[in-house]
């Protein structure tokens, strides 16, 4: 038999081994994932159909901006509840209502489009924005112009997160005048950017347990130490300019040089510069707000320690 | 026959070890394998080659790799280096890691939860794009201006940039912007929408010439 074979014959691969080799060519010559963010949500258009999403992006990102009381907030997909739309089709901005997992509500205005708009002259290449929601439906791709969403409601919302904590803080300014504050953040957001050299960091405030600030000598940076709660420190810089900008607006610049931290006291809403601040302790435990302490602000009886600096 | 067969064998067997020994760039046909031991994981930019980036291990929260290669975009110094090598790839070690790209505003762009897997390669999308700033100037203004980012309703400032000489971008995530030029001396004052997307550059055009329409003289040429 095996002589025929060597005789002219050609030697006959089993099938079973052809078919393994040609199965491990596919499987191992590009093993690739696309990753992304499974969140999933429920899409309620104007016309009251709901639509089942996975992978949400909004405009193209997994965060959504929008504007509280003119000070804008972005704010993780995976952090939020629903949104709901209530402004007209055609407007370019519309109210929404923004719902956290812990129950806690914000009214805004948010950017939707509207029924678009005609390029700018100046911009070349007919460049526009995503102003869609898109995702994966069972069926394929799914997208909605912003415009047409009445609701999202999103099913994976993460809770107790740094967005939802309502930090609770000891403020010293740099005249030594101390106030406690609620819902501490900075502009706005859960977290601090800084500098080290050239690398730019952020460091949630969560898990800050102090930040101390050099002395300001007038310049445009101020040494921060960052210490953490597990007692880890880490150096770095932070942005303290007073200068005003060439085309900077007086809201914008009044919001730049006089809010980094914003939050409540006992008294009214609270704000103060990166230039004006000595010292922020949190505090590890958050108390009650009827046996909170008193409110030491010092100052000329006013109830924050808003500084405006001046250009 | 058989001599045919022979030149024929020994001529493919040099053709096959020509191609083998042929000198190439490491890069010419991508990346080498991914370790032993490691996952490889790439950023899709939209054709950005190099981004400020650095990736935390989100179970020990430490930053385990971080690439810095842009300068500020409000340096006077920064241009376009027209790499064509792709910095956004990095090899780590099998686990859940946080990426984090800094961008020319502000705002970072955050992506979480990125799975490495032994052996395998992960892509993550960075939902940014680039514009640029095409400024003219009559001789009154310096080539190289400042102007400021800010969000399309204007409300906050986002960054700074300068344009420059040379060709330049700004990378920020994707969405609608507006930049504001203003030399008060000269009382030159310029606001521009930018919209970015993800793998285009946006030109905008901003000058001390008027960006109208045809002049207003209407000079009629006689044939």
């Amino acid at each position: 038999m095996y002589a025929a074979r060597a005789k002219g014959r050609p030697f006959a691969l089993p099938s079973v081994f052809v078919s393994a080799a040609l199965a491990s060519i596919l499987v191992t010559g590009f093993v690739g994932r696309i990753a992304a963010a499974e969140l999933a949500c429920t899409v309620i258009d104007r016309s009251g159909n709901r639509h089942e999403l996975t992978k949400v992006q909004l405009r193209g990102r997994s965060q959504f901006e929008f504007y509280v009381e003119e000070r804008r907030r972005v704010v993780s997909l995976k952090d939020i509840k629903s949104i709901r739309f209530e402004g007209d089709e055609a407007s370019e901005e519309q109210a929404i209502r923004v719902e956290f997992p812990s129950g806690r509500v914000e009214n805004g205005i948010a950017f939707a489009g509207g029924h678009g708009r005609s390029p700018n002259q100046d911009s070349i290449g007919d460049v526009q924005s995503r102003n869609e929601l898109s995702g994966n439906t069972a069926l394929g791709p799914f997208i909605i112009p912003l415009s047409n969403v009445r609701e999202i409601i999103f099913r994976q919302a993460r809770g107790n997160t740094a967005v939802e904590r309502q930090l609770k803080a000891t403020v010293v300014s740099v005249k030594g005048e101390v106030a406690e504050v609620r819902h501490l953040t900075y502009r706005g957001q859960p977290s601090l950017d800084f500098f080290q050299g050239r690398k730019k960091r952020s460091v949630d405030l969560a898990g800050v347990s102090r930040l101390e600030f050099a002395d300001s000598r007038g310049g445009d940076v101020r040494s921060v130490t960052i210490t953490l709660a597990t007692a880890k420190q880490i150096q770095g810089t932070v942005e303290a300019s007073i200068f005003r900008l060439s085309g900077e607006l007086d809201k914008q610049f009044e919001n730049r040089v006089g809010s980094a931290f914003i939050g409540e006291t006992s008294g009214g809403p609270f704000a103060i510069g990166m230039h004006d601040v000595k010292l922020i302790v949190f505090h590890a435990d958050e108390e009650d707000e009827g046996a909170a302490a008193a409110d030491t602000t010092v100052g000329s009886g006013a109830d924050t320690l808003s500084v405006k600096g001046g250009g | 026959m058989s001599g045919y067969l022979s030149w024929g064998v020994l001529l493919c067997g040099c053709l096959l070890w020509a191609c083998a020994t042929t000198q190439v760039g490491s890069r010419q046909y991508g990346p080498p394998p991914v370790p032993e031991g490691k996952g490889r994981l790439f950023l899709e930019a939209g054709g950005i080659n190099e981004l400020n980036f650095y990736i935390v291990d989100q179970g020990t929260g430490e930053e385990v790799y971080a690439d810095m290669p842009r300068v500020s975009a409000s340096s006077p110094s920064a241009f376009e280096t027209g790499s064509k090598i792709s910095r956004l790839v990095t090899d780590l070690d099998p686990g859940t890691y946080k990426v984090v790209v800094n961008t020319d505003i502000k705002d970072n762009v955050v992506v979480e939860d990125v799975q490495i897997q032994l052996g395998e390669e992960t892509h993550v999308m960075i939902p940014v794009g680039r514009f640029q700033v095409m400024f003219t100037s009559t001789g009154e203004l310096s080539v190289q201006m400042p102007f400021l980012i800010m969000d399309f309703h204007m409300r906050s400032v986002l960054g700074k940039g300068m344009t420059s000489s040379e060709l330049r971008h700004f990378i920020v995530p994707e969405g609608s912007y507006k930049i504001r030029m203003e030399h008060s001396p000269t009382g030159f004052d310029q606001i521009r929408p930018v919209d970015v997307r993800f793998g285009r550059i946006t030109p905008v055009r901003i000058g001390t010439q008027a960006t109208d329409g045809p002049s207003s003289q209407g000079e009629v040429q006689q044939p």
